[in-house]
């Protein structure tokens, strides 16, 4: 009688568990899993404007992504992109961190204007900066004078959307930063200025390396975003003028839902998927040597 | 010290200031060059005008009911996977958790083109539910509400066992109302990411009066002439209001909820 009651409680109990994680992995399988499996095996074919695998390539479609001159000029154009995201989105977000640090309720109302864009989409101020940006009609042009092709010149196009990028990263570096900062202990920095250490010093010595995880936390969301970076090149360039500013996901989108390569676009898919992977996992190898705790 | 700090600020505000003076600025001083950082005029036809000509209503309404649906049912998908992965035990757990961070690691790039022809195959294009069902589950909402959940005493689980207490009511009638505020922050953070998702309904949207709101405004900019400046950015004004006003309000959440999401297991 109690084995059998015993026997009874094990079998829901047992599947509970399961049925609890269902909701949620059901969906991964079919759209996160499942897809990605599917991307590579599409990959390897050449597909008709259905989608439809058709002809097997092999790594035909890999081995023609390498010698097109349009896919290295993507891959530039991406690298680029990232090296300006990163490089400011890091300085100004520690900059304006620093800023925002000092104590005082006054200073809270910068936090607002600091991590603003996390508000707006990328898509949205796309648009803005298209407008604002523009030759003739644009605020540059009116307040300042400078009569640039923001977007039209192939020599700024690229800063350029790498501007607005970094602008949109700005709120969540902002945000990461200020965390980091606040969280170092107070008197590390008053033993450092009993032992006589200017501001420069203070920081060098105590607060770079004191945050120096989150630091290296937003080096790896900011190179991620910037290389999934689309909207603002859909919105204002669409990989123009000529291929100044096609960058890998745009690539991949026009290739797919422009030419129908849909086969193509899932080569270049993989290959975004894998200098991801490749980067994020250096830089968890080197994690250890940068990252002071 | 303050003053290099308001200086930035005012800089990094810039681009939002321009979008609130342009859509209050009739288009006939646009035109005249008539504008400046000061605003000297003030007017709503532009939103007027631009809400008139365009199905912006409609495009609100498709963004706010797929962004609800969408962030209430991954609360529930994350609550009761969290649960399992704080609460129970079972064979498989730790395999089942890898898998979901490495969903983390994927790029939504990867992935995109499969599922789009999945939604075509499927004759979910131009749908609420091509939006709202690739969503169903988040990988954040699990990691966040698992961490909390890890913050409960394990013996008030077991108490509740010995009870008689089952599983579902213990998470529903405990859990579930304990977790109100950590719940809110991750709402907020995927409402916003919700609302403003770009590549995905652009892909998958082609009848207008199925688009969301991003898509919408950015297929108004065809033109580049200085009449429809006013427009355009009114446009993007009138979308962009609800973001803001939730940024504010919801400031505090939101924060948390970005730092909560951020810090792994």
């Amino acid at each position: 009688m109690e084995t059998t009651r015993k026997k009874r409680k094990s079998l829901m109990s047992i599947l509970e568990p399961y049925l609890f994680v269902l909701p949620a992995c059901a969906c991964f399988a079919m759209f996160m899993f499942y897809p990605f499996f599917k991307t590579i095996y599409l990959s390897l074919y050449t597909t008709n404007k259905l989608g439809q695998a058709r002809i097997f390539k092999g790594l035909g479609n890999y081995t023609k992504l390498f010698t097109s001159s349009i896919f290295h000029t993507v891959l530039i154009n991406t690298f680029i992109l990232a090296l300006i995201v990163i490089v400011f989105s890091l300085l100004i977000g520690f900059l304006i961190a620093n800023l925002a640090n000092v104590k005082g309720r006054a200073f809270k109302i910068f936090t607002y204007f600091y991590s603003l864009p996390l508000a707006v989409s990328s898509a949205s101020m796309a648009l803005v900066f298209k407008k604002m940006l523009a030759p003739a009609t644009g605020l540059a042009s009116r307040l300042l004078g400078i009569n640039i092709n923001f977007f039209t010149d192939p020599k700024y196009a690229l800063a350029t959307i790498g501007v607005l990028t970094v602008w949109l990263n700005l709120g969540i570096n902002f945000i990461f930063i200020n965390a980091g900062l606040q969280n170092v202990p107070a008197d590390l920095y008053e033993s450092a200025e009993i032992d006589g250490a200017n501001g420069f010093k203070k920081m060098t010595a105590i607060t770079i390396p004191s945050i120096s995880p989150i630091l290296f936390f937003m080096l790896i969301m900011d190179i991620i975003s910037a290389f999934q970076s689309f909207a603002q090149v859909n919105v204002i360039t669409e990989g123009g003028p000529g291929d100044a500013t096609n960058v890998m996901v745009y690539n991949i989108y026009r290739d797919a839902f422009f030419n129908f390569k849909f086969g193509y676009a899932a080569a270049q898919s993989v290959i975004l998927f894998l200098i991801i992977l490749l980067i994020t996992l250096i830089q968890f190898k080197y994690e250890k040597k940068m990252v002071n705790y | 010290m303050w003053v290099l700090a308001l200086a930035v600020a005012l800089i990094v505000f810039l681009p939002v200031w321009y979008l609130c003076v342009m859509s209050f600025t009739p288009t006939q001083y646009i035109l005249k060059n008539d504008v400046s950082i000061i605003p000297k005029y003030f007017s709503v036809e532009n939103l007027v005008t631009v809400s008139n000509d365009n199905p912006l209503f409609r495009w609100l309404l498709n963004t706010f009911f797929v962004s609800v649906v969408t962030v209430f049912i991954q609360i529930v998908t994350s609550s009761l996977a969290a649960y399992a992965f704080a609460f129970m035990d079972f064979k498989g757990k730790n395999a089942i958790f890898l898998c979901l961070l490495a969903t983390m690691m994927v790029p939504e790039e990867a992935v995109i083109i499969s599922n789009y022809l999945t939604m075509s195959h499927w004759g979910w294009l131009d749908t609420y539910q091509v939006l709202i069902v690739p969503f169903m589950g988040s990988a954040m909402g699990i990691f966040l509400l698992r961490q909390f959940y890890m913050t409960f005493a394990k013996e008030l689980h077991e108490a509740a066992e010995l009870d008689g207490c089952t599983n579902i009511n213990f998470l529903f009638k405990i859990v579930l109302p304990l977790s109100k505020g950590m719940i809110g922050a991750f709402a907020i953070v995927s409402f916003l990411s919700c609302y403003n998702r770009y590549l995905w309904p652009l892909l998958v949207t082609s009848q207008t009066n199925m688009r969301v709101v991003q898509v919408g405004i950015t297929s108004l900019q065809d033109q580049d002439a200085p009449q429809t400046i006013g427009l355009a950015l009114a446009a993007v004004f009138i979308v962009s209001l609800p973001t803001f006003i939730i940024f504010v309000v919801g400031h505090k959440q939101l924060v948390k909820g970005l730092m909560a999401g951020a810090v792994k297991g």
